[in-house]
């Protein structure tokens, strides 16, 4: 068969191929991320010293709020769907997903949504200002009108990503090749389809909640307003049965990742295959039973308090398992440090930093402490950042080579990755103590005892975003004029990917599937 | 909201903000002043149930004409079950009428009136939608698209009609009796 | 590789850097223990966990710099080939639950104490509104608003001067809740309108003030001393300018204070009511109109009335304020129906609410040239 296929704007509008709307996503998400992170930068600006000095705090609270979602929605979310897109089907020997017209639409519904939650920032009244957890009544009754806009970019992106999911669990249900058992599916291909059941389960809760809002804003209903019998903390519980699932859509498939890279450069074969899959199995599981713990300070009754507090606790046993299991197939390997490794390596280190605070988060009554300070603000972009963008990266790096036949450049790459982590940790690191201190999240201006940590993380944050630009400059050199890849790039790399495709991966592939012994 | 009544560690929230809230339901007294009436189950609602439950009947009857080839049967039952969802739906509609129009048990009403609407709304759009697929199967059964072997478009019709005949047992139940 | 080791010195110089910097602000760095039995006993346990992190750190990160070091490729070319062991899995999963359970059992202990607010001796009510408290001693019958008191000249820095900030910059307030030391003290939060957090730090108190339901919690404060706080749930524009401010002193002064503030409400009552019997000129009412409005309105509708386009109307030019005075009256005695803004009817005096609808209606070119009396707001709250 040739490896034809149509070119021009048509062949972006009306693919259904995997591999065009991989890309697609992937840089669509890079393009959100570099939005949401010139957001980040407006914070960090106004942040750097005490005092009001670049915008409003009305404006400062727009920025907050588009930031959390367009990294959580618009560069986290996609940026996994796009690494499912170009690797499931071929980590599982399939021609492509299972429903490629859908997947077309799920891609394309997701500029239209961002258009539209953008626009927003151009109304009267401004954007959406009520955080990123849009807690009501801030989010009902005392929202700006852009707010019916947010609501319908949110229902979007929620059948963008069930559509995505769908199309993830039918295809590695149905299309993988003879031979290729559930337990012999590498494990980036695991995480993502345990994923998608989550995203199946809690985006409908998400899409709900934000019709509640809809309706107690224009149709008089009193859901969440105490005077009609409604309750404004049954929002949070709503939103947090989503919330909390969502964090592990966006950390499971980086864990996967992980679990492909670090086996590769130790070259050793992954400790503890079956363990990681049933760990990652309970924490989906679990993670349906801790929502409350983000609403400790709400009043809840105590044994409520107490099932929420151990029910999150118990979740470091299955995450630590699979640290151990990472550190278990490093140890007498035989290992280098390429750059996708050096990010591997590093995620399981700072991801586990961000745990910890997690674990210290979930105790109820040190958490009336932490809760809604910059301490929560280290621990989840220590598990985002250096958690779900670095495994991104180590992602990109790694199989770049087998996507576009170019290889990076190793100095480069390197370059990036040891920028990336000073500046990540001298940004998001002086948060836990301007958190301790004292300093509450959302605020615009604060006391000068927290303004050294400030200027810290400013400092760092700025550095941070050089970064990404260079991240940028890097992948596009390699893809103008890399070095021509081999087959198999990586020595220690295993898979159907790279054991039976040539590199780059035609435009179709496997049209007779491979046999998996 | 039985929180609102002084229920769990509420006390003092009742005592102080609402004092004479009760907190029942259907919540006919809304902490704001609001008054409404619950809508009751053993009028148009009871018939209602006893519609969908026989256009579930009918449907099944239809599903296995179809499988014994008998195109007449077919035809005829699943135009009954199309007929049955748009009789449930004027009866849904003369309902919300009465609702808005004589009892003020409106989506303004309070949380009763918001979950009234919301799950009975969505739950007649459902309907809606199924008897829309109903519709293009009877005259699809009409044309002879379908045979014993070849009827996915049937089956899933049906198991969307199904679908929807169960969650409003749930709904009678949970909105109408309890 | 040169350039390799370059950086690793210039990323363990920079965390010096951070490090040092820190240990200047040390006593910043780390949360404050507080002088509450339970905000120590939070501190103990937040302590405890640390260090547990720190031992779990040195295990787990020890064994992977040891792989980095001895298992390169360079020291170890032939990689071993175990790939499972259950007895090291199920090693490693007890571990964590022993660990675990260590951690919850104190944490148990603490979470009942702090919940617990029976046998108090006073009650306090907080109410959290856009964007002030209020307190209310329920058993002393005092109540009282608490604003900023942080004037917008040291934090309005636009013009990228600079601005002289005083020590307790933005942890200011015009009215400290002032307590008695040992006594279990109950506070009964809750809001007016969107939710809000009622967090002081040195006592480890902190509950979110939820429109609609009231929520308990308590403190029983030894020292006295003053403990500075913020709310710390988004509530809108001004959410970081609502601090707290608690002045914890020994029980007789706590008396005193009570009679004290007792006899000022006794005073303001009397000349309340003697200024809204009285009849006002024009520039008296725009003189009082235009502190209350700049106190109480400008947060919301802006200093000179243009508002926020979307958000707050703009009471320059508005039709309201232009229009019918009982229409304008109505929205600011009893606050419009959409609630979206608090009644002022029972915040402000008779003489302030009329002063400020005085000054609305002449200020900034709505030159209705209406004056509101007192007696006016009086006769329309009788009216209705
Ligand atoms: C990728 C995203 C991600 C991930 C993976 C996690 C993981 C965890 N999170 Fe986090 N979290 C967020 C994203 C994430 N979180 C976000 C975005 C928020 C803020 C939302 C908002 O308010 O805006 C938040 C907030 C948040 C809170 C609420 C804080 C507050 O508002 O007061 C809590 C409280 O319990 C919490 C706990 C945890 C725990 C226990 C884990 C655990 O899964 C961590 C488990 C991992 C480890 C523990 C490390 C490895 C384990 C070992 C090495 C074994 C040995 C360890 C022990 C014995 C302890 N998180
Ligand atoms: C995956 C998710 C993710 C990621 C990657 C980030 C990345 C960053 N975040 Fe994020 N953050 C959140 C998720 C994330 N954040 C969430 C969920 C919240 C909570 C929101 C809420 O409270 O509701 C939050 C809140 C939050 C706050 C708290 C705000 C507040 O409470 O008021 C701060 C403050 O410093 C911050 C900083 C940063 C910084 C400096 C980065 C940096 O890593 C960013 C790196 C920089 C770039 C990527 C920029 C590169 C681009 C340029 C330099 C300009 C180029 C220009 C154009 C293309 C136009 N974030
Ligand atoms: C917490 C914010 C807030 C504060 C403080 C506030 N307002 Fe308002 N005000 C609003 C909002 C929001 C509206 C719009 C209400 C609506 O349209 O339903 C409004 C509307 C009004 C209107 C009607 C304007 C129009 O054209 O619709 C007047 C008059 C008014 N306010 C006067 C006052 C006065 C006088 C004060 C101070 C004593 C004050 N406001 C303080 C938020 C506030
Ligand atoms: Cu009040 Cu934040
Ligand atoms: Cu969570």
């Amino acid at each position: 068969m040739s490896d034809h296929h149509p070119t021009g704007i048509k062949r972006w509008l009306f693919t259904t191929n995997h591999k065009d709307i991989g890309t697609m996503y992937l840089w669509f998400s890079f393009v959100m991320f570099l939005t949401g992170g010139a957001m980040a930068m407006v914070i960090r600006a106004e942040l750097y010293q005490p005092g009001l000095q670049f915008v409003e705090p009305a404006f400062f609270n727009q920025m907050t709020t588009m930031h959390g979602l367009i990294m959580v929605f618009g560069a986290v979310m996609p940026s996994m769907v796009g690494l499912a897109n170009w690797l499931i089907p071929m980590q599982i020997g399939a021609p492509d997903m299972a429903l490629p017209r859908m997947n077309n639409w799920s891609f394309w519904i997701l500029p239209f949504a961002f258009t539209m939650l953008l626009s927003s920032l151009f109304m009267e009244g401004g954007a959406p200002n009520f955080g990123w957890t849009f807690y009501a009544p801030l989010s009902t009754t005392y929202a700006p009108p852009s707010t019916d806009f947010f609501i319908f970019g949110v229902h979007m992106m929620g059948i963008s990503s069930i559509m995505g999911a769908i199309n993830v669990i039918v295809t590695v249900f149905n299309m993988r090749a003879p031979g290729m058992t559930l337990m012999k599916m590498p494990l980036f291909v695991w995480t993502w389809l345990i994923t998608a059941f989550l995203l199946i389960m809690v985006m409908p809760v998400l899409a709900g909640a934000v019709t509640m809002m809809l309706t107690d804003r224009h149709f008089g209903t009193s859901f969440f307003d105490a005077a009609g019998g409604g309750d404004p903390v049954m929002f949070q519980h709503i939103f947090w049965f989503f919330g909390h699932p969502e964090v592990y859509i966006m950390i499971l498939p980086a864990f996967g990742v992980v679990s492909e890279i670090i086996p590769a450069f130790s070259r050793k074969k992954l400790f503890g295959y079956s363990s990681m899959v049933y760990a990652t199995a309970s924490i989906a599981l679990l993670s349906f039973i801790v929502w409350a713990h983000h609403m400790f300070a709400t009043g809840m009754p105590v044994a409520g308090e107490l099932f929420f507090m151990i029910a999150t606790m118990l979740i470091a046993v299955p995450t630590g398992v699979k640290i151990f299991n990472w550190v278990a197939t490093m140890w007498q390997g035989s290992l280098t440090f390429e750059t996708p490794m050096l990010f591997s390596i590093s995620f399981v280190i700072l991801f586990t930093i961000g745990g910890f605070s997690g674990v210290m988060l979930a105790m109820a009554p040190v958490d009336f402490q932490y809760h809604d300070t910059y301490f929560v603000v280290a621990h989840f972009h220590y598990v985002l950042f250096p958690g779900a963008i670095f495994g991104t990266t180590a992602a990109v790096y790694f199989w770049l080579p087998k996507w576009t036949g170019k290889m990076y450049n190793e100095t480069l790459g390197k370059i990036h990755f040891w920028m990336s982590m000073v500046f990540v940790n001298l940004t998001f690191f002086p948060m836990h103590f301007s958190g301790l201190a004292g300093m509450p999240r959302r605020i615009p201006d604060y006391n000068m005892m927290f303004a050294e940590f400030n200027m810290w993380a400013s400092i760092g944050a700025f550095g941070l975003g050089l970064t990404q630009i260079f991240f940028l400059v890097t992948i596009i050199m390699a893809i103008r004029n890399g070095k021509k890849a081999e087959d198999k790039q990586w020595d220690g790399a295993t898979g159907l990917e790279w054991d039976a495709l040539p590199s780059p991966v035609p435009y179709h592939t496997f049209a007779t599937p491979p046999k998996v012994d | 909201m039985p929180w609102l009544g002084g229920e769990g560690n509420n006390v003092m929230t009742h005592a102080l903000l609402h004092p004479d809230f009760i907190p029942q339901w259907p919540l006919t007294t809304t902490p704001d002043g609001t008054t409404t009436e619950g809508m009751s189950a053993w009028g148009l609602p009871a018939i209602n149930t006893a519609i969908l439950l026989t256009s579930s009947w009918t449907l099944t009857i239809a599903h296995h004409a179809l499988k014994e080839n008998n195109r007449n049967a077919l035809l005829n039952y699943t135009s009954i079950t199309a007929l049955l969802g748009i009789i449930f739906l004027v009866l849904q509609a003369v309902e919300y009428h009465h609702a808005y129009g004589e009892m003020g048990l409106t989506l303004g009403s309070g949380v009763y009136g918001s979950t009234f609407f919301m799950l009975t709304g969505f739950h007649g759009f459902h309907v809606t939608l199924g008897t829309i697929f109903l519709i293009v199967l009877s005259i699809r059964c009409s044309k002879g698209h379908f045979t014993d072997k070849h009827h996915f478009a049937f089956e899933a019709g049906a198991w969307y009609w199904h679908f929807v005949d169960v969650v409003w047992l749930f709904l009678f139940i949970f909105v109408y009796l309890v | 590789m040169a350039f390799q080791r370059k950086l690793v010195a210039g990323l363990i110089s920079l965390l010096g850097i951070m490090l040092s910097s820190g240990l200047h602000a040390a006593a910043d760095m780390n949360m404050r223990p507080g002088v509450t039995e339970t905000s120590i006993a939070a501190y103990d346990l937040h302590m405890m966990v640390i260090w547990v992190m720190v031992w779990v750190s040195v295990a787990v990160f020890g064994a992977m710099i040891y792989s980095f070091i001895f298992h390169r490729k360079s020291k170890h070319p032939v990689p071993a080939t175990f790939s499972h062991s259950t007895k090291v899995e199920f090693i490693w999963t007890i571990i964590p639950i022993i660990i675990l359970i260590y951690l919850t059992i104190p944490a148990i202990k603490l979470l009942i104490k702090m919940e617990d607010a029976s046998d108090s001796e006073m009650s306090v009510q907080v109410t959290g509104s856009q964007w002030k408290w209020h307190y209310k001693y329920l058993d002393q019958d005092i109540s009282f608003y608490s604003n900023l008191s942080t004037p917008p000249e040291q934090y309005e820095d636009f013009d990228h001067q600079g601005t002289d900030k005083g020590e307790n910059y933005l942890l200011e307030v015009d009215n400290m809740v002032v307590l008695p030391i040992n006594t279990k003290i109950r506070f009964l939060v809750t809001a007016d309108d969107v939710i809000h957090s009622w967090w002081v730090p040195e006592i480890a108190v902190k509950k979110d003030a939820i429109p609609g339901f009231i929520n308990e919690t308590w403190t029983n404060i030894p020292t006295p001393g003053i403990y500075r706080g913020q709310c710390t749930e988004l509530c809108g524009k001004n959410h970081g300018f609502m601090p707290i401010v608690i002045k914890a002193v020994s029980k007789a002064d706590f008396t005193a204070w009570v009679d004290t503030k007792n006899a000022e409400k006794k005073a303001a009552a009397d000349a309340a009511a003697a200024a809204a019997a009285a009849s006002w000129d024009m520039d008296k009412l725009m003189a009082l109109g235009e502190t209350t409005y700049k106190s109480t309105c400008a947060g919301c509708h802006g200093v000179t009335g243009e508002g926020i386009q979307g958000l707050f109307p703009a009471l320059k030019g508005s039709p309201i304020a232009t229009g019918p005075v009982a229409a304008h009256m109505g929205i600011v005695v009893h606050g419009p129906s959409s609630k979206k803004m608090p009644a002022f009817g029972a915040v402000l005096t008779d003489a302030q609410l009329a002063a400020v609808i005085t000054y609305e209606r002449n200020a900034w070119g709505n030159s209705t040239g209406d004056m509101v009396q007192p007696s006016d707001i009086q006769a329309f709250k009788a009216g209705n």
